[in-house]
C-alpha cells in the first residue's frame, strides 16, 4: 500500500516538476523577497522615509554637540534618520533627549517621547565620553589626574532606546507572532488545496482515473496525492520562508529585524513548532481530501472550481477570525475550537496555556477524526461518476 | 513474450445475479456469466444494454446493489483483482508521459520493481511494433498508437484476466489485426479475455465464447458456435404494403415483425420462415402479388444474426 502510495506521490511530484510554471513559483518567492529588500534599501538610501525630528536639551554645549555627533553617526548606519531641530522647533520634536548630571561624575542621558533605535544609546555614550576627554585633553590644566578623572565618569542611559518597529506590549508581540505563523502556513494550505484540485481534475480530464482506480485504491491515490502536493507545498513554503529570512537577517534591511524576530518568535519553542506541524498535517489532510472528493465528483475544472468555492469561503472566514484575533478586538470563542473547518486555526492562534491539555487533546480528536471522515467520503467520490452537467443525458453510467 | 499467470482450477471470473440500479432506473437487473481460462469472451449488446456497468462491478469502481463477482474463485475484492487488467472505456494517458513511462506506472503499481517495468514496458513495445518510439511522449502518438500503448498498460503487470472495454474502437486494420494476434497469443499462455464489443464481426473472428446483454440483462451465455446457431432461418424485407405483406406470410405459415430500419414510408420487417420454405419460395410469393420490394437481405446464420434474435424485441427496440 505505502508502495503505491509514493508511486503516485512520485508521480505527481513529476507532473509539477515538468512544467516551467512551477519553477517559476519557486523562484517568484525568493525574488519578491530579493526586490522588497532592494525597494527597502533604495527608499533608505534616497531618504524617502519621514526622519525622526530630535531636540538636545544640555547646559553644556560640548556634550549637545556631541550627542548630535552620535545622531548623525546613527544616520549613516541606517534607518529610521534622525534630524535634530534647535531649541526654537522644540515643539514640533518627536524625540527629546536630555543631557544631565555632572560631567565630572555621571551623565544621564533620558530619552522622552518617541523612542531612539538600538544603536543610538551606545554611540550616545561613546561620544559623550570623548567630548569629555577632548575637553580634559585641550584644558589648561591637561593632566594625568584630569584624564583618569575622565576615565571615571559614567554616561547612563535612563531610557531604553528602542527602535520602534514593533509593537512594546510583550502580549500584542506574541499575538503578532502567532498570526504571522498560522498565515504563512495559511497561504500555503490555500495554494496547495489549489494544486490538489488542479491534480484531480487533471486525471478526470486525461481520462487516466479508472485506470488508476483499477490498479491502486482509492485511499491510497488520495495520500498520494496528498503526499505529492504536500512536498511540493513545502518545497515552495521553505524557498519563501528561505528567502525572507535572508533578506530580513541581511544588513540590507536592518529595520527588517523586528519583523522577523517576531516570525521566528512564534517558532522559538519546539514543543510549539511539533505541535504546529501536526496541526497543519491534519488540516492539510482535512481540508485536501475535501478538495479530492470534490475534484472527483466534477466533470471539468469550472465545476470542480464552483464545487470548491465554499471551502476556499470557510479559509477566508478563518482568515478574518485570525485578523480579528490579532487586533485584539475580539476573542476566540471556545465553541469554536470544536468547529473542525476552525478548529487547526484556533489551535494555532491560541496562546500557549490558553488551551488546557484535555482541550488540546480533544481538539486534536476533532481533526483527526474529520480528517478520516472526509477522507472517506473523498474515497467514495473517486469511484462515484462525476456530477453531470445540466440540461444534458447522464449516459457515462448507463453504457 | 506473453504470459498469463493462471494458478487456480477456478474459473478466472464468475458473475451471477448482478444488480445495479442508477437514480435513473437502467443499470444492469440480472447479469450470470463465467470466463474460463484460456479463452476469449465477447460481451455483446447495444447500447445501453449495460455492458459497461458489469463490466465496472467487476473492476470494482462501482459497488453492485446485488449478485456476486468472483475473480478466481475468491470474492471480488482488491487483493483478487491483482491478477486482473482491465482497458476503460474512458480511455486516456498523461500526455507528458513516455510510452514506455507509462507501461511501467502500472506495472510498477502491481508491484513491479523499476528495473523489471521497464524491462517489461519495453518487451511489451517491440512486441506492437513501437519499439522506436519508447521514449515518446504521448501526445506525440498518433491515436492508434497511443491506444496500442493503452492496451500494453492493461497488460504491463503479466495478469491472468484481462477486462476490456471496447478494445478496438479507434484502432485502424493493421492495428486491430495486432491487438487481435496479441490477444491470441495471451489466450494460448492460458490467459482469459473478456472484451466488450459493438462488431459482430471481430467477436466472431476472436471469441470462443459469447455473452449476450440486453436491456440489463445477460441473455445468453455460450460457445460462439452455439450462439451463432440460434440465428433463425428468415428474411429481413423492406416493403410498404404490410396488409399484403401478412397475407403472403400467414400463406406461406411463417412470422412476420416490425424490425429497427425504415425507408422512406416502407417498414423493415423480420420474416421468420419456416425451416422448410426456402427463401425463393417468399421471394416469389411477393413478386406474385406485386408488391414493392424495397430490400431483401437474408438473415444469415452468424452472430449478428443471432443476436438480433438473442437481443429480440429489446433489442430491436
Amino acid at each position: 500500500m505505502t508502495r503505491r502510495i509514493w508511486l503516485i506521490a512520485a508521480r505527481e511530484i513529476a507532473a509539477y516538476a515538468s512544467v516551467p510554471s512551477f519553477w517559476i513559483a519557486l523562484l517568484l518567492g525568493p525574488v519578491l523577497m530579493l526586490l522588497a529588500g532592494l525597494v527597502g534599501l533604495s527608499s533608505h538610501a534616497a531618504g524617502s522615509a519621514p526622519a525622526q525630528t530630535v531636540l538636545i536639551r544640555s547646559a553644556d554645549p560640548a556634550l549637545r554637540e556631541a550627542a548630535a555627533r552620535a545622531l548623525a553617526a546613527v544616520n549613516l548606519l541606517g534607518a529610521p534618520q534622525l534630524r535634530i531641530l534647535d531649541a526654537a522647533q522644540a515643539q514640533r520634536s518627536d524625540s527629546v533627549i536630555l543631557l544631565d548630571g555632572d560631567p565630572a561624575a555621571t551623565i544621564d542621558v533620558i530619552v522622552q517621547g518617541r523612542p531612539l533605535p538600538l544603536v543610538a544609546g551606545a554611540l550616545l555614550e561613546r561620544d559623550l565620553l570623548a567630548a569629555l576627554r577632548a575637553r580634559a585633553l585641550h584644558g589648561t590644566d591637561a593632566s594625568a589626574a584630569a584624564l583618569q578623572s575622565v576615565d571615571a565618569v559614567r554616561v547612563r542611559v535612563a531610557a531604553p532606546p528602542v527602535a520602534a518597529t514593533a509593537p512594546s506590549n510583550p502580549d500584542a508581540r506574541a499575538r503578532v507572532g502567532r498570526f504571522a505563523v498560522v498565515m504563512l502556513l495559511w497561504m500555503n494550505l490555500v495554494g496547495a488545496l489549489g494544486m490538489l484540485l488542479q491534480a484531480i481534475v487533471r486525471e478526470r480530464s486525461n481520462r487516466t482515473l479508472e485506470s488508476l482506480l483499477a490498479a491502486a485504491r482509492s485511499t491510497e491515490i488520495i495520500f498520494g496525492k496528498l503526499l505529492g502536493v504536500g512536498v511540493l507545498s513545502i518545497l515552495l513554503l521553505a524557498a519563501w520562508l528561505g528567502a525572507g529570512a535572508g533578506v530580513a537577517a541581511s544588513p540590507m534591511l536592518a529595520q527588517g529585524q523586528g519583523l522577523l524576530a517576531l516570525v521566528l518568535a512564534g517558532f522559538q519553542s519546539p514543543a510549539l513548532l511539533v505541535q504546529a506541524g501536526a496541526v497543519y498535517v491534519l488540516a492539510f489532510v482535512m481540508y485536501g481530501a475535501a478538495l479530492i472528493g470534490l475534484g472527483a465528483a466534477a466533470k471539468d475544472l469550472p465545476a470542480a472550481q464552483n464545487l470548491s468555492r465554499p471551502v476556499f469561503g470557510v479559509l477566508l472566514l478563518v482568515f478574518f477570525t485570525a485578523l480579528t484575533q490579532v487586533t485584539g478586538a475580539v476573542a476566540c470563542e471556545p465553541w469554536m475550537t470544536w468547529l473542525p473547518p476552525l478548529t487547526p486555526f484556533v489551535v494555532l492562534m491560541s496562546a500557549p496555556q490558553a488551551l488546557s491539555g484535555g482541550q488540546l487533546a480533544g481538539a486534536f480528536a476533532v481533526m483527526a477524526l474529520t480528517a478520516v471522515a472526509v477522507s472517506v467520503a473523498a474515497s467514495r467520490a473517486l469511484t462515484e461518476q462525476p456530477l453531470p452537467r445540466l440540461g444534458r443525458r447522464r449516459t457515462v453510467a448507463t453504457a | 513474450m506473453l504470459t498469463a499467470s493462471v494458478q487456480s482450477n477456478a474459473p478466472p471470473l464468475r458473475v451471477a445475479n448482478l444488480v445495479k440500479t442508477y437514480g435513473s432506473g437502467r443499470g444492469v437487473r440480472d447479469v450470470s456469466f463465467q470466463v474460463a481460462g484460456g479463452s476469449i469472451t465477447g460481451f455483446i449488446g447495444a447500447n445501453g444494454a449495460g455492458k459497461s456497468t458489469t463490466l465496472k462491478a467487476i473492476i470494482g469502481l462501482i459497488r453492485p446493489d446485488a449478485g456476486v463477482v468472483e475473480l478466481f474463485g475468491r470474492p471480488n475484492s482488491f487483493a483478487a483483482r491483482a491478477r486482473l487488467g482491465f482497458l476503460p472505456e474512458e480511455r486516456g494517458l498523461v500526455p507528458r508521459d513516455r510510452a514506455s513511462d507509462a507501461i511501467a506506472f502500472q506495472a510498477r503499481l502491481k508491484g513491479y520493481s523499476r528495473k523489471d517495468a521497464y524491462r517489461r514496458a519495453d518487451m511489451l513495445l517491440e512486441r506492437v511494433g513501437l519499439a522506436d518510439r519508447r521514449r515518446a511522449p504521448i501526445r506525440e502518438l498518433s491515436k492508434g498508437n497511443a491506444q496500442r500503448v493503452q492496451i500494453l498498460c492493461a497488460i504491463a503487470h503479466d495478469p491472468a484476466l484481462l477486462v476490456l472495454d471496447e478494445p478496438f474502437t479507434g484502432l485502424d486494420v493493421i492495428a486491430q489485426a495486432e491487438v487481435q494476434s496479441l490477444f491470441s497469443e495471451f489466450r494460448s499462455k492460458g490467459g482469459a479475455i473478456l472484451f466488450s464489443t459493438h462488431s459482430m464481426q471481430v467477436a466472431e473472428r476472436l471469441c470462443d465464447h459469447v455473452v449476450v446483454m440486453a436491456d440489463g440483462r445477460s441473455v445468453f451465455e455460450g460457445p460462439l458456435a452455439e450462439a451463432t446457431a440460434q440465428a433463425p432461418h428468415g428474411v429481413y424485407v423492406t416493403v410498404d404494403d404490410e396488409t399484403t405483406l401478412m397475407e403472403v406470410v400467414r400463406g406461406l405459415g411463417a412470422k412476420a415483425e416490425p424490425f429497427a430500419g425504415k425507408m422512406g414510408e416502407a417498414l423493415r420487417w423480420r420474416v421468420l420462415l419456416p425451416s422448410n420454405v426456402p427463401y425463393p419460395a417468399l421471394m416469389r410469393a411477393l413478386a406474385d402479388r406485386q408488391l414493392a420490394v424495397y430490400g431483401f437481405e437474408p438473415i444469415q446464420a452468424d452472430l449478428e444474426g443471432a443476436f438480433w434474435a438473442l437481443a429480440g424485441e429489446r433489442a430491436a427496440a
